[in-house]
């Protein structure tokens, strides 16, 4: 049904105006999920009785006449890693596959408030570690403009639905590109905040100073609806930060003249697709033909962040999984007689390969004797990115890249070599690293049709002006959307 | 062979906040099993640990107490560590930027005052408990205590015989519970102490291999366990093997200790700086408040009792150990106006009420106010000695006013001279007999008009009044 | 070897995850690659930089100490797969201090 394709903006004049109640709009999404999540396979929990139960609360709001918020009554997924009360949070881990939190996310919570319908919780690389969505105890998500081809990690079951229309919009959770790289292969709208503008309260952490939630959304408007209910300070984080939100949608639309755009050649080097690069390219042409200024310009060290970024966020997920031995929760080998062997039969047959491979790199990496030369070592260079982003941005407004240097790969097609997997997050690690804002706008198709996102990194805080120029891009470009069945259309 | 004992304490104690050290469950010891916990302190996936601020306050003030630096700069680090007891297999603690350092504590040991270096003193958060099932072969797990702060104080290597490191340890206790910040029952386990303890020939300066011991729960187990380990070592040393390094466990029960299964030295922690808290940044202005807000310490309150009050330095030892103790004296001292017979009071009445009941009386209904109310009635004469006890007991009982006491049973020294007079003559002129034994010589005459005449005067008339005008009256007849 | 069988078996013990006897080869290559590639760390310059500890520039975050969490034992140990009057339950622990 077409209403699934409609934006929030959209939905809400259609909800306000009767056109379709709540409820209505939430079966039409369930029977979507219905109809295509087999051949997707984003969704690993669906709340079908929640969710109607929580359309019908959204209508009595709409009804009321009361001053809602343009999210009440639409229908979400959030990524399997954010905890929902009472509601299996999994992160697609063996490990949580029975867990029940009993409490739920800050980012959650903000939601509900505002009337937004949890359709069910998305597919998602285990512990958020991944870069293709395939490390999931409930199998591999299908790209939707593909099937064959994967939807990108770690938060590729909420890029998938919200490209294939299974809901209105997500959230995801983003620790290395996680959100944006997913956002780039599906073609949608991702966006990396701040680190400190979204609590962290809920999320199941994997690395505690890089991790992020944000939304990814069907457009930039929507985008911008999200932040503005869920940005701001949590005091149940310590890491959140006071007075730093703005009003995400106000202006969005501006017109900005003399745009400063920094191009980093480390940005544009041989591990980039001819084909991104010139997609890419052209977009940034349209934005100078609209009065932006292109420079070139060299972010050198770059080309350290994925070791940085490795080391980094395994020694911190080391400790974080560190609690999982099915003790007070989660996956417990019952046979266990003694304790040595409670905890690390559970834990290895509780986590997949990939997890216990970061655990063993990150215990390493801070174990004596390695510690100085590696963790210490990260520590260091991430603050000579962190500088050497930070100078760039006092230069210019924004950083631009494309998201990925490839689209969507085959399924099955980098399994074999894990370190092949970690350079995919050749463009987004260092962001994370510097704790910027970025955001993924696609922006065109490859000859195989597949999607290509352009990333906008942005000085801290400074998430509005990259709605802003991403609105740009937007009206540039067009929304790009599957065009499958012809009653679609 | 003769060694030097090369003692250092490592103290934990928890801090007595009404909640948590990074959620809002209660603080307190006890209660039903895993009833005040939450998902924080528990460690459950995607919670957070926010600090509590008195936390801060009350470790800051231990570091003043102990005449510590405080770091203007200070920062919170994981310690990694699999344990049933630690819900999030790490401890937030603090590794190489402690909030004080660089302190000392002054112990009395005989008549020398002594320097014990505080090498530092940092914030951590405390386990669970582990226990025996009495029924299944199971271990069962308790997590209130999970998540109580505690300082540890790790002391420099300065301390040198087995009795120093116990009233090194009653210090600490004292100031720690003057300062109020923990309440340092051993038996409850709010105050532990590790002892590290190493020997060397004697005058040398090769320092020997250090032992850890744990398990130490209360102050004379300090001191049994150090001399138990001091001859241990020694007995090795001498037999010229080697000593380990090593964690062992003392068993009071037993008098000695055993080696620990798990090689604590071999651990490796893997520390690295806590990101889910931000670092503490502290200026002069809040440590100041700190400090303006801390009572007069142990030692000083001493010294001022001494050289202020003119109390021996054994009483002032006595009465300074307990501040509520201090404080009574004090404020009956400032009411009565004789602090020796306040001191005096103390040290018999009061402490013989304390041994027999325990540290409750100082909370009970005597306090500095009424204790001084009484003392001035007994310094001015106007009730004797055994009259006090009384009232003292009475003022227990009920908690009214000394006064109020004295009143209503009828405890004033009567010192009406002419009806003590009247008395006098007409006990004297009844008793012919007795006086004639007086007039005789028989001084047992005198006890005996005495005894006649108190009674008479239903014990309450002043002794010495009697005594006086009696004496007046016989001389009439000599 | 940055990484070989017995380092595996040494960082697996320390993480408390037990790696079978049958695949700690193939951990042993697949982190020895990992690791290499991580050294390169080692070559990189980095002079007087001081390490990041904290992305953001915010200190003492703090909260009041007030009680406000009654019991809520129930819930935390719903999901616990064996417990015991109220206590989370395990095999017997040999060393309790």
């Amino acid at each position: 049904m077409s209403v699934c394709k409609k934006t929030i903006t959209e939905t809400a004049e259609l909800l306000r105006s009767g056109q379709i109640g709540a409820v209505e709009l939430t079966k039409e999404y369930l029977k979507e999920i219905e109809k295509k999540n087999a051949d997707i396979n984003a969704y690993v929990t669906v709340c079908h009785e929640e969710a109607i139960k929580m359309a019908e609360n959204a209508q009595k709001i709409l009804d009321s006449g009361e001053e809602a918020s343009l999210l009440c009554g639409i229908p979400m997924g959030i990524k399997d890693n954010i905890c929902t009360k009472n509601i299996r949070t999994t992160c697609a881990s063996k490990m949580l596959k029975e867990f029940l939190p009993p409490y739920s996310a800050t980012v959650y919570d903000k939601l509900q408030k505002s009337g937004a319908v949890l359709l069910g919780k998305l597919n998602m690389d285990e512990f958020a570690m991944g870069s293709s969505s395939e490390y999931s105890i409930f199998g591999p998500v299908h790209n939707p403009w593909n099937t064959d081809y994967v939807a990108g990690g770690s938060s590729g079951g909420s890029a998938a639905a919200v490209a294939a229309n299974l809901c209105g919009f997500s959230l995801g959770s983003d620790t290395g590109g996680s959100i944006r790289q997913p956002a780039s292969f599906c073609g949608v709208v991702g966006l990396k905040p701040t680190y400190g503008l979204v609590s962290r309260w809920g999320l199941i952490a994997f690395a505690s100073s890089l991790d992020q939630i944000g939304p990814i959304t069907k457009d930039i408007e929507d985008c911008a609806l999200i932040m503005n209910v869920i940005a701001g300070y949590d005091p149940m984080d310590s890491t959140s930060v006071k007075t730093r939100t703005a009003d995400y949608s106000e202006g969005i639309e501006r017109k900005i003249g003399g745009l400063k755009i920094a191009i980093p050649r480390e940005f544009f080097d041989s591990a980039l697709d001819d084909n991104v690069k010139d997609i890419v390219m052209n977009t940034l042409k349209d934005l100078e033909s609209g009065g932006a200024l292109l420079s070139d310009c060299s972010l050198s060290s770059i080309k350290n962040a994925i070791p940085a970024y490795y080391i980094i966020s395994s020694s911190e997920a080391s400790s974080n999984l560190a609690r999982f031995d099915g003790i007070r929760y989660g996956y417990r080998d019952e046979k266990a007689e003694n304790i040595s062997d409670l905890y690390r039969r559970s834990r290895s047959e509780g986590f997949g390969r990939e997890v216990k491979r970061r655990i063993l790199l990150g215990t390493y990496a801070l174990s004596s004797g390695y510690r100085d030369e590696l963790y210490q070592k990260a520590l260091k260079v991430r603050s000579m990115i962190s500088r050497e982003f930070n100078d760039a941005l006092e230069k210019y407004d924004v950083i631009a890249a494309p998201t990925c240097p490839t689209t969507a790969f085959k399924l099955g097609e980098k399994l074999n070599d894990p370190l092949k997997m970690y350079l995919n997050d050749i463009y987004t690690v260092a962001v994370n690293l510097a704790g910027l804002p970025a955001l993924s706008i696609p922006c065109g198709k490859d000859k195989n049709g597949l999607p290509v996102g352009i990333q906008l990194i942005g000085k801290p805080f400074g998430e509005k002006l990259l709605l802003n120029i991403g609105k740009m891009i937007e009206m540039n470009v067009g929304r790009i959307q599957i065009q499958k069945e012809k009653e679609d259309l | 062979m003769r060694y030097d004992i090369v003692i250092g304490l490592e103290i934990h104690a928890e801090l007595k906040t009404s909640s948590k050290i990074f959620c809002n469950c209660k603080n307190e010891f006890g209660g039903d099993p895993n009833t005040r916990c939450c998902p924080v302190c528990l460690g459950m996936p995607g919670t957070l640990p926010v600090l509590n601020k008195k936390v801060l306050e009350y470790t800051i003030k231990a570091g003043l107490a102990m005449n510590c630096k405080i770091a203007a700069f200070s920062k919170f680090d994981r310690k990694n560590y699999f344990y049933p007891d630690m819900p999030k297999a790490y401890q937030i603690s603090q590794y190489n930027m402690p909030i004080c350092y660089d302190g000392y504590v002054e112990i009395d040991v005989g008549d020398e005052t002594k320097r014990i270096g505080i090498e530092r003193i940092h914030i951590e958060e405390d386990a669970g408990k582990l226990i025996h099932s009495p029924t299944e072969q199971c271990s069962l797990i308790d997590y209130n205590r999970s998540g109580v702060p505690l300082i540890e104080i790790v002391t420099k290597p300065d301390i040198n015989s087995p009795e120093e490191a116990k009233i090194f340890l009653e210090t600490i206790k004292t100031i720690l519970e003057y300062i109020e910040v923990s309440d340092c029952r051993m038996q409850e386990g709010s105050l532990r102490a590790d002892v590290n303890l190493s020997l060397k020939p004697e005058g040398s300066n090769m320092p020997g291999v250090r032992t850890e011991m744990k398990n130490i729960n209360s102050l004379r187990a300090v001191q049994r366990a150090a001399q138990a380990e001091a001859e241990r070592q020694a007995r090795i040393l001498d037999s010229g093997q080697k000593v380990y390094q090593e964690t062992r466990r003392w068993d009071d029960s037993k008098g000695e200790s055993f080696l620990m299964r798990d090689k604590e030295e071999s651990m490796d922690y893997r520390y690295f700086p806590e990101p889910d808290l931000p670092p503490v940044c502290l200026d002069d202005d809040f440590i100041n408040t700190i400090r303006k807000s801390m009572p007069e310490l142990p030692r000083m309150r001493r010294e001022r009792y001494m050289n202020q009050y003119g109390i021996p330095k054994y009483d002032a030892d006595l009465i300074t150990q307990n501040r509520l103790l201090a404080d009574i004296f004090e404020k009956a001292s400032e009411i009565c106006g004789n602090p020796k017979l306040v001191s005096n009071w103390i040290m018999t009445d009061i402490m013989k009420r304390m041994n027999e009941e325990g540290e409750k009386i100082l909370q009970s209904y005597l306090n500095g106010e009424n204790f001084g109310q009484l003392l001035l009635l007994l310094d001015k004469g106007e009730i004797t000695h055994a009259s006090a006890i009384q009232v003292i007991d009475e003022l227990l009982k009920t908690g009214e006013e000394p006064v109020e006491i004295v009143e209503r049973l009828n405890l004033r020294v009567m010192r009406d001279e002419s009806l003590v007079t009247k008395t006098v003559e007409q006990v004297v002129s009844s008793n012919p007999q007795a006086l004639n034994d007086y007039i005789s010589g028989k001084k047992k005459a005198f006890g005996f008009f005495m005894g006649k005449i108190m009674a008479d005067l239903q014990g309450r008339a002043d002794p010495s009044l009697v005594r006086e005008i009696l004496t007046k009256e016989l001389q009439r007849y000599l | 070897m940055a990484a070989d069988v017995e380092i595996i078996k040494k960082i697996a013990d320390l993480a408390a995850v037990f790696i079978e006897e049958n695949e700690l080869e193939a951990y042993a290559e697949e982190l020895d690659t990992i690791i290499k590639y991580m050294e390169e760390l080692k070559s990189i310059e980095t002079g007087n930089e001081k390490p990041m500890e904290h992305v953001l520039a915010i200190n003492n975050v703090f909260r009041d100490d007030v009680v406000t969490n009654e019991n809520m034992r129930d819930d935390l140990i719903k999901n616990a797969s064996l417990s015991k009057d109220g206590y989370f339950k395990v095999p017997p622990v040999v060393d309790l201090l």
